[in-house]
C-alpha cells in the first residue's frame, strides 16, 4: 500500500513537469499531450490522497485496538494479582486462628457445637455427685450460704436441669404460685448468671 | 508518516489543477478571459476566508491555525502551479 502510494505520487509529479518542460507549446499535438498528462497528473494525486486518508484511518483504527487489547491485559493481571493476594491473606489468617471458617470472604470463629457442650457438661457427672452426702435442704428464703453457692455451681457442672437443682438444694418442687420456689429460682438465676459473668465455667 | 503523504498530494493537487487552469488560459483568447475571472473571483474568496474566519472555524469545527495554514498552502499552490507553467 505505501509502494502504492508512493508510485501515484511520484507519478502525478512526473506527468505535471516532464510534459510542460519536455514538449513545445506552440504545436497543438504537443500542448494536447500537455493538457491529458495535466488532467492525469490531477487523477493521480488525488487518488494518492485518498489512499493516504484511507490509510491513515486504518492506522488510528489498528492503534486503538491495540489500545485497548493492552488496557484489557493490564486489567486483567491487575485483577488476577488481587484475587491471589486475598488468597494468601486467607490462608495466612487460617494459619493463625485453626478454629476459624470463611464466612462471605471473612474469617469468623466457629461457635461451639451443642454436642460437644453437653459432653463437657456431663463430664463432671460421672465422677461424683454434686450434693454431698446427708444433705440438709437449705432455707428458700434466706440468702444462700458459700456452701450453696458451691453446690449449685457443681449441679450446673453435671448438667442438672434448674428444676432438679432446686429440688435437690432447697427441697422445693416447681411451682408457679409457691413463694419458696420463686425465691429458690431468684437464688439459682443470680448464683448461675453471676458466675458466668466472672467467667467461671459453669 | 502517512499523513505528510497526504498532506503533499493534496498540495500536488492544487499545484496541478493551477496548473491546468494556465493551460486552458493559454488555448483562447476568450479561455484567457475566463480564466482571469476565476482566478480572480477565487482570490476574492480567498480574502473573504481571512475575514472571517472566526465564523467559518466555528462551522466547520477546526482551529484557526489549521484554517491559516489551509489559506496559506492554497495560494502557494497557485502560484506554485501558475509560475510552473509560465516558466516552461
Amino acid at each position: 500500500m505505501q509502494l502504492k502510494l508512493l508510485t501515484l505520487t511520484g507519478t502525478a509529479l512526473a506527468l505535471w513537469l516532464v510534459p510542460l518542460y519536455a514538449l513545445d507549446k506552440t504545436q497543438p499535438v504537443c500542448k494536447g499531450i500537455q493538457g491529458a498528462s495535466l488532467m492525469a497528473a490531477v487523477a493521480c494525486a488525488g487518488t494518492a490522497a485518498k489512499l493516504a486518508a484511507d490509510l491513515r484511518d486504518s492506522e488510528a483504527y489498528q492503534a486503538a485496538q491495540r489500545q485497548v487489547a493492552i488496557e484489557d491485559l493490564q486489567d486483567e493481571l491487575a485483577t488476577e494479582a488481587w484475587v491471589s493476594q486475598q488468597q494468601r491473606r486467607l490462608e495466612a489468617a487460617k494459619l493463625l486462628h485453626p478454629a476459624s471458617t470463611e464466612v462471605g470472604g471473612e474469617l469468623v470463629e466457629t461457635p461451639p457445637n451443642l454436642h460437644q457442650l453437653e459432653a463437657l457438661l456431663h463430664q463432671h457427672s460421672t465422677t461424683s455427685p454434686p450434693i454431698p452426702v446427708e444433705w440438709e435442704f437449705a432455707d428458700p428464703l434466706s440468702p444462700p450460704s458459700p456452701l450453696v453457692r458451691g453446690v449449685i455451681i457443681a449441679c450446673k457442672r453435671a448438667g442438672w436441669s434448674q428444676s432438679k437443682t432446686i429440688s435437690a438444694v432447697w427441697g422445693v418442687e416447681k411451682s408457679g404460685s409457691d413463694p419458696r420456689y420463686k425465691a429458690a429460682r431468684h437464688w439459682y438465676l443470680e448464683i448461675v448468671d453471676g458466675a458466668a459473668n466472672r467467667g467461671e465455667e459453669v | 508518516m502517512t499523513k505528510a503523504v497526504y498532506l503533499f498530494n493534496l498540495f500536488l493537487c492544487g499545484c496541478v489543477t493551477s496548473s491546468l487552469l494556465g493551460w486552458l488560459a493559454s488555448l483562447h483568447p476568450k479561455a484567457l478571459s475566463s480564466v482571469s475571472a476565476l482566478i480572480a473571483l477565487l482570490v476574492v474568496v480567498w480574502g473573504a476566508c481571512w475575514v472571517l474566519d472566526d465564523t467559518l472555524t466555528s462551522r466547520l469545527n477546526i482551529t484557526p491555525q489549521d484554517w491559516q495554514a489551509i489559506l496559506l498552502s492554497s495560494l502557494l499552490a497557485l502560484l506554485l502551479g501558475l509560475g510552473v507553467f509560465l516558466c516552461s
